[in-house]
C-alpha cells in the first residue's frame, strides 16, 4: 500500500495530482466548508506513496511568501476574510499535492511523464539538456568564484557587478562551447531530434483507475460538502 | 515574482498553459536540433546563474536573467524561460503547476520585450542591454500586479512592484556587464537574429 503510488505510471501520477489540485482551486472563493474533505483527501492520498513528512512539510510552507501576500491583499484591500482564508487553503492543498508529486517521482520520471503526455519536442529536449547539464554547470560556476575568491585580496566595491558578469558571461562562453560538443557527439550517436526513451511497460487499468478514483473523490467533495 | 497556485482562477491557469503551449510551437517552429541543444545549454546556465544570490543593500537577491535569456536567444527565449521555471515549481516550489502557464506568460513576455529593446538600431550596446535587463524584471512584475487588480486582489501589489525596481536595477547592471563581456570575447553570441 506504501509503495501504491510509486508503482503507477509517471503520467498517471502527474494526471492525479494535477486533477486533483484543478479541482481543490476551482472551488468558488470564500467557500470553505470542502476544505477538512480535501485535506483528508491529500491525507488518504499521501499515505498511498513514500513521500518524506519532511519534504511536504518544508515544501508546502515554501509557497507562503506569495500566498499569504496574496490572501493578505484580499483580507485589507477586498475586506474580506472568508475569501482570504479560502485563498490560502487553495493554495496550502495543491501546494502539498505538487509535494506529494515530487516527493515520490523523481526529477527525470516527471520529464518522461511530459513526453509521454506529448508536450512539445523542443521542449522536451530543453529539459532533457536541464536535466543533465544544471548541476554540472553550477559546479563550474562553483569553480570560477573559487577561484576569483583566491585571487582577491581586497573587497570587490563598486567593481563587483562587472566581475560577477564577466563571471556569468565567461559560465555562459563555456555552455556555449560545450553545446556545440555535446551536439556534434550526439549527432555522431544516432540522434535524429527526441530522445530515445526506454522500454516502459504499457499503462494498464490500475494507471486510469487511481486518477479517475483520486479525481472523482475530490470532485465529490466539491460538490457535495 | 512565481504566482502559487489558488490565487489566481483555474479558466486564467488554462489560458496561461493554452498560450504557453502555443507560443512554445509557434516560436519554436523550423528549430533545428543543433539549436535546441543550445538553447537547453542556455537554460542550464540561467538556471544555476539564477541559484546564485547577489548581496543587495544589507539583503541578497538573486537574478532571473530573463533579459539575458532574450538578447542570447531572441524569439526562442520563450521556451527556454518556460524549461527554467518548471525546473523552479519542481525543485523548489516556486510557483505552481496550475499556474506555470500564466508565470512563463508574464517571464516569457519580459525576455521578448528585452529581446526586441536589444535589436533596436540605436544606443550603445551597455544601455540596450541594461534596457532589456531591467525590463525583463519589471515587465513582468507590472503583468502580475495587473493579473492581481484583474482578479480582485485590488491594486495593491502596484505598489510591491514598485520594489523590484531596486531588483531590476541589478538585473540591468549584471546583464549590461554580460554583454559587454560578451561582445569583447564572442560577439557572434549577441548577433543572433529575433
Amino acid at each position: 500500500m506504501r509503495d501504491l503510488f510509486e508503482r503507477l505510471d509517471p503520467a498517471a501520477r502527474l494526471l492525479t495530482v494535477v486533477g486533483a489540485a484543478v479541482i481543490v482551486v476551482s472551488t468558488p472563493r470564500a467557500v470553505l466548508s470542502p476544505f477538512p474533505a480535501y485535506f483528508a483527501l491529500c491525507l488518504l492520498l499521501i499515505l498511498t506513496g513514500r513521500a518524506s513528512a519532511r519534504h511536504l512539510f518544508f515544501r508546502t510552507l515554501a509557497v507562503s511568501p506569495f500566498l499569504l501576500l496574496a490572501a493578505g491583499l484580499l483580507a485589507f484591500e477586498a475586506g474580506s476574510l472568508p475569501a482570504a482564508a479560502s485563498v490560502a487553503a487553495k493554495g496550502y492543498a495543491a501546494a502539498l499535492l505538487l509535494a506529494f508529486l515530487t516527493g515520490t517521482t523523481p526529477l527525470g520520471e516527471l520529464l518522461a511523464a511530459l513526453r509521454r503526455l506529448r508536450s512539445p519536442a523542443s521542449l522536451n529536449l530543453i529539459l532533457g539538456m536541464m536535466h543533465r547539464y544544471t548541476d554540472l554547470l553550477s559546479e563550474e560556476y562553483a569553480r570560477l568564484e573559487r577561484a576569483r575568491n583566491s585571487r582577491t585580496v581586497r573587497p570587490l566595491g563598486k567593481e563587483r557587478f562587472r566581475v560577477y558578469g564577466r563571471q556569468l558571461g565567461a559560465l555562459l562562453l563555456r555552455s556555449w562551447d560545450r553545446a556545440e560538443r555535446v551536439h556534434a557527439a550526439m549527432l555522431a550517436r544516432g540522434f535524429t531530434g527526441e530522445w530515445p526513451e526506454p522500454e516502459r511497460r504499457p499503462a494498464g487499468v490500475r494507471d486510469a483507475a487511481f486518477p479517475g478514483l483520486t479525481c472523482a473523490l475530490f470532485l465529490a467533495a466539491r460538490l457535495w460538502l | 515574482m512565481h504566482i502559487a497556485d489558488g490565487i489566481l482562477p483555474p479558466l486564467w491557469c488554462g489560458l496561461g498553459h493554452a498560450v504557453s503551449l502555443t507560443s512554445i510551437y509557434w516560436l519554436g517552429r523550423r528549430i533545428d536540433s543543433g539549436e535546441v541543444v543550445r538553447l537547453g545549454m542556455l537554460a542550464s546556465a540561467s538556471f544555476a546563474a539564477s541559484l546564485i544570490h547577489f548581496p543587495l543593500g544589507g539583503t541578497s537577491v538573486h537574478l532571473g536573467l530573463y533579459g539575458l535569456a532574450g538578447v542570447l536567444a531572441g524569439r526562442r527565449a520563450f521556451p527556454v524561460i518556460f524549461a527554467a521555471l518548471l525546473f523552479q515549481t519542481v525543485l523548489f516550489q516556486h510557483g505552481g503547476l496550475l499556474t506555470l502557464g500564466v508565470n512563463a506568460g508574464n517571464m516569457g513576455a519580459g525576455a521578448l520585450l528585452a529581446a526586441v529593446l536589444w535589436r533596436l538600431p540605436a544606443g550603445p550596446d551597455a544601455a540596450r542591454a541594461f534596457a532589456a535587463g531591467f525590463l525583463g524584471v519589471l515587465a513582468p512584475a507590472v503583468l502580475i500586479a495587473i493579473e492581481f487588480s484583474l482578479a480582485g486582489y485590488g491594486k495593491g501589489f502596484f505598489l510591491l512592484s514598485a520594489l523590484y525596481l531596486g531588483a531590476a536595477a541589478l538585473e540591468g547592471a549584471i546583464t549590461a556587464a554580460i554583454v559587454v563581456f560578451l561582445r569583447s570575447a564572442r560577439p557572434a553570441l549577441l548577433a543572433i537574429p529575433l
